[in-house]
This record gives C-alpha cells, sequence and structure tokens, in this order.
C-alpha cells in the first residue's frame, strides 16, 4: 500500500496543513510505511471475531442531565487572539453579497 | 411561482430535521442549553474543545432521543455509539462533530400525518440519531466573523426521511405535525423563533414517462432552512427550476443551494465546497451505550398520546369533525382547553367552535398564545351557559368575550357590569310589544289588511325599545301572539 503524492496533497487540505515539496515527500514515505506495518494486521484470520467498536469493555457512562455552569468565560476569551463584546472574533468565513445585508 | 407541473412528472423530497432536545445542560457537558444568554457564558473546556477535556454522554438526552425514535415508530437500536465528523470551520472549535453514523440511535420507522381534511399520508423515516449542535456565527462586521459557543454542543436528534414527500405544500404539513408530535411527547419545545427545528431539504424531479428526454434531475441540497414558510418557498422555487430544466432536456448537477429569504431565490452554494470528506471514525473518548429493551418498553408506554392518535379518539370520543380535531391538535394547550371546557360541562361542538372562532380571533389580534390567557376552560363554558339559559344573546356573548378575556372576570358578574341582559321576562315584554303597537297604529292597520311584511319593522322597533335585550325568539313569539289577538279583536268587530 501507498501514499502518493496526491493523496498527500489532499489530506493536507481537509487537516488545513500547508506542506512545502520537501516535508510532502517525506509524509508520502512516512504514511506508506506505517500503513505498510499495520498491513501485517491484516494477516490475522478475524472471521469468527465479532467487530469491536471500543478497545474498553465498558458501556453506559453518563451523567444526569443538571446544569453546572463552568464560569470561565472571562478566562478563555482572554487566551483568544481578538475578541469583540464577549464574542471570539475570527477571519470572515463568508464573501459575496449576502452578508452585506445582513450587516 | 407555483410551476405547472406535468403529469408524468413526480417530485421527490426527502429531509433530514435536526431537531433540539428538551434537555437542560448540553450532550456531553453540563453546561446550560439556556437560549439567549450573553456571549460564552455557557461554555466548558469540553464544548470548547480544549485538548484533554473528555465528553460524558447526558443520559436525558439518549432518554429524548428514544422517545424521537419511539414517537415515529423506529425500531431504537440495542447498542449504538458515536462517531467523530471531522470539519473545520470555526463554529466548531475541535474540528470535529460527534455524531453517529454506523450504530444511530434508531432506524426504520415511519409517520403518517394530515395532508387536508380527511386525507393522510405516510413517510417513512430512515434513521434517527444524536448529534451534538454547532455554535453560532455572525457574519459581516468589518470583515470579521464573530463566534458564540454557548450553543456548540447542545443535543440533537437528527430525523432523517426517505424521500417520500411530493410537493412543497405536502413537505409542509409534514413538518407542522411532525413539530406537534415532538411537542406533544415531550422530546423537544421546538421553539422555531430560537432555531430548535433546523431542516435540510433533498429534492429531484423524475420524468415517469418513457419517452422523455431525460430520466430525471440531480438532487439538489437546500441547507439549514429554519421557518416552515421557507421550506415551502424554497422548495416551490426549487421544484420549478427541476421542472423547466427537465423540460428542456437538462438533467442540472448535484449541488447545494442556500435560499435568500429576501430575494425569494436559491442560490448555488460555491463550488468551493468540495468534495465532503468527513473521514468519520470511532469516538475514542465515548464508550458504546447500550439500550436496554426494559427502557426502551417503558418509555414507549408512557408516551404520551401522539397528534394523530388524539386527533382520532377526539372525533369518536367528543363527535368533532376532521378539521376541528385537526384544529385542536395542532397545538397542546387548545387541546387541552377544549377537553377540560367540555370535562366541566361544556357541549363539544360549542367550546370547539367558540375556541376556533372567537377565542382565537382574540388571541391572534393580541398576538399572544392561550396559555397567556386569563380566562379559564371554566369561565368559558360559564359564558356558554348564560347564553344557553337566554341570560344572553349569541350577540351579547361576543360583546362579553374580549373584556372577559382582558379582565379575566366572570362572565355573570361581568354581564351585569356591562348591563348585557336579556330580557326574557314574558309580562315586561308584552308591556314593550303593547306599547310598540300603540305607537305604531299605521303597521298595524297595515298588518290587518294583510300586509304580513311589517312584522319585521314591528319587531324592529321592539329590539329598539329593549337596546336590543330582547330575547329575539321570544320577542318574535309575542308580538304574533299580539298581532293575532288584534286580528281576532278585529274580527269581532266587524
Amino acid at each position: 500500500m501507498s501514499v502518493g503524492m496526491d493523496d498527500v496533497e489532499r489530506i493536507s487540505q481537509l487537516a488545513k496543513l500547508r506542506l512545502d515539496a520537501e516535508e510532502k515527500k517525506k509524509m508520502s514515505q512516512d504514511l506508506t510505511e506505517i500503513l505498510e506495518y499495520f498491513a501485517q494486521v491484516e494477516e490475522v484470520d478475524t472471521s469468527s471475531v465479532s467487530p469491536m467498536f471500543h478497545p474498553v469493555d465498558t458501556d453506559n457512562v453518563w451523567r444526569e442531565d443538571a446544569v453546572s455552569d463552568a464560569e470561565m468565560t472571562s478566562e478563555v476569551l482572554r487566551e483568544a487572539p481578538q475578541t469583540s463584546d464577549g464574542f471570539f472574533v475570527v477571519p470572515q468565513t463568508v464573501t459575496g453579497a449576502k452578508e452585506e445585508q445582513d450587516e | 411561482m407555483t410551476a405547472r407541473i406535468p403529469e408524468e412528472y413526480q417530485v421527490k423530497i426527502g429531509l433530514e430535521i435536526h431537531v433540539a432536545l428538551a434537555t437542560e445542560t448540553k450532550m456531553f457537558c453540563s453546561c446550560s442549553t439556556a437560549f439567549g444568554d450573553p456571549p460564552n457564558t455557557n461554555v466548558c473546556p469540553v464544548c470548547l474543545g480544549v485538548p484533554g477535556s473528555l465528553p460524558v454522554l447526558n443520559r436525558r438526552a439518549v432518554e429524548l432521543g428514544m422517545i424521537c425514535g419511539l414517537a415515529l415508530d423506529c425500531e431504537v437500536n440495542p447498542q449504538m455509539h458515536f462517531e467523530r465528523k471531522n470539519y473545520h470551520y470555526p463554529d466548531l472549535a475541535k474540528g470535529y462533530q460527534i455524531s453517529q453514523l454506523v450504530a444511530p440511535l434508531a432506524e426504520g420507522g415511519h409517520f403518517t400525518f394530515g395532508v387536508s381534511e380527511s386525507q393522510e399520508r405516510t413517510v417513512r423515516i430512515r434513521r434517527v440519531h444524536l448529534e451534538e449542535d454547532a455554535g453560532k456565527l455572525l457574519h459581516g462586521h468589518r470583515q470579521q466573523t464573530l463566534v458564540d459557543f454557548n450553543r456548540c454542543g447542545v443535543p440533537l436528534a437528527e430525523i432523517v426521511t426517505e424521500p417520500d414527500l411530493h410537493s412543497a405544500s405536502e413537505t409542509r404539513a409534514f413538518l407542522e405535525e411532525l413539530r406537534a408530535l415532538l411537542r406533544a411527547v415531550g422530546a423537544s419545545e421546538v421553539r422555531m423563533e430560537e432555531g430548535e427545528l433546523r431542516c435540510d431539504t433533498n429534492v429531484n424531479v423524475l420524468d415517469q414517462s418513457t419517452d422523455g428526454p431525460k430520466d430525471g434531475t440531480e438532487i439538489t441540497e437546500l441547507k439549514n432552512l429554519n421557518s416552515f414558510r421557507g421550506v415551502e418557498h424554497a422548495l416551490l422555487w426549487e421544484i420549478k427550476r427541476h421542472v423547466e430544466a427537465l423540460q428542456r432536456g437538462d438533467t442540472l448537477t448535484h449541488e447545494t443551494r442556500h435560499w435568500d429569504e429576501d430575494a425569494g431565490v436559491t442560490i448555488s452554494a460555491r463550488a468551493k465546497e468540495e468534495a465532503h470528506d468527513y473521514r468519520y471514525f470511532p469516538e475514542p473518548d465515548l464508550p458504546a451505550v447500550s439500550l436496554d429493551p426494559g427502557w426502551v418498553d417503558r418509555l414507549g408506554e408512557e408516551m404520551s398520546e401522539t397528534p394523530r392518535q388524539r386527533r382520532r379518539r377526539l372525533q369518536q370520543q367528543y363527535g368533532v369533525d376532521d378539521y376541528t380535531a385537526g384544529v385542536l391538535v395542532s397545538e397542546d394547550d387548545l387541546g387541552d382547553f377544549f377537553e377540560e371546557a367540555v370535562s366541566s360541562g361544556g357541549d363539544p361542538g360549542e367550546v370547539a367552535n367558540w375556541l376556533m372562532s372567537e377565542v382565537q380571533g382574540y388571541l391572534n389580534a393580541e398576538e399572544i398564545a392561550l396559555h397567556e390567557l386569563s380566562v379559564t376552560p371554566q369561565q368559558l363554558v360559564a359564558m356558554l351557559q348564560l347564553v344557553d339559559s337566554g341570560k344572553i344573546s349569541g350577540k351579547m356573548a361576543k360583546e362579553l368575550w374580549p373584556r372577559m378575556a382582558e379582565t379575566g372576570k366572570d362572565p355573570d358578574q361581568l354581564a351585569q357590569e356591562m348591563g348585557l341582559q336579556q330580557i326574557s321576562d314574558e309580562e315586561q315584554l308584552q308591556g314593550v310589544i303593547r306599547q310598540v303597537l300603540q305607537e305604531h297604529p299605521d303597521a298595524v292597520s297595515d298588518y290587518l289588511a294583510g300586509k304580513d311584511r311589517v312584522v319585521g319593522f314591528l319587531m324592529g322597533q321592539v329590539m329598539q325599545k329593549t337596546q336590543g335585550q330582547a330575547t329575539p325568539q321570544l320577542a318574535n313569539e309575542k308580538l304574533r301572539e299580539a298581532l293575532t289577538e288584534a286580528k281576532e279583536g278585529k274580527g269581532e268587530e266587524d
């Protein structure tokens, strides 16, 4: 199994990572090696084993529906590069005619 | 705007409906789900996706999700688990949404709803799964986007239908009854103005004739419609676009479009939304959930009557017609008011008529909800009994009603204060009639000469003299008696 340059390109886009040519080449090699290593697992016959969805054999871990206020608004906003009136500020996500109308 | 759709064309509509479940806290943390709080006040490391934080499932959200599934006749899966759906967007800080893909909460149901008087339709429900809501983005502020994470992590049930709907109006009827259902069983408050029901619709048009140029159009996804009116209008517009395309032999392309409410058109979302690849994988931070059959059964048994069941029962139990029953179940509290009024002695037909005419008229005019009304069902019945016993006329009741609604006073007392009282005393009426006849000898002679029409005129005089308070039926009866007497008296004279 090999992870080609096209795959690296697509995965880095999905992960929002900007890689230069050198890094892409290294990623392609590393990922191919990792997948080949894991491919050994496929040699095991699992036809009589039922699928496992979680490594920890436990279920129904939950909480009751009761509010507890973390009271950390100022604390988390302090970590943000930019805030405004209690909002986080991020670069504009929508461009075009629509948001001019919203304003 | 409605397109003329050729008979051989079939419109197919499927829905993905997101409903906010009626919990106090978020899906995976103990932050409040309250709407309208100052931005970023109901947040914690879990819903902000701070590394190292761990989600813990809200048991009540699972329970409400099961109630959704059961209300839609789905099978609840004995075991479910969660997946991560990966995407990068500022409304979701941790870079993935916890959702369900492989083993959802419930599958394979159906929902029957009324499309018009005495006509029902059934839509298959593919699945109901749980997921968390994203935060809210405010756009268009000096090239900036503002983010509020209060909504991030609020529990949602996503209801996915098969493409079994065939028109915009039918889709709207489906959504309206679905809303009534979810409210009735308590799964969600479904406050539309707070965005508690949002809908993605998939629509395309098939040409079923064999000689058509193409078999059908590609599916269009209309995203994030948050009003029934929006859904209906967007679908009308989109169906027209598909029909016209098919007629010129075009099949369109599979795409996502947005409904622009102001412009009244759908707009293609930019092609930049490259093919989605959410790279789903099992959520390692949450163990599987076993839904004990005993738990499921108990929820099923305890579930409130659905609007459809109630509509049937109201017809059978009280003899109201299908239309009336439909109106009464459209809002829970209207049906409750009706049943309470009837159980305290009201006539079902009269109560229903009043609720649908005067009461709803008042609520609409004042823009208030039924539960904000200070009149009790018992007071409404007391007023109807004043009419039945002849103490006030139907017309007076309509005068009395808005004052009752304003003041919340008992109808008896209020009628006295307002001087609304029918004169049903025979002797008193006979006195008034004698007076009228004396004052209008010409009319009486006309009557004796065979002109029956003047009875109406004389009746008018009686009503005027009593300021409209005479019981019309009784007054009419007594007037005719007096006139007959006059006629007989005249006959004797002759």
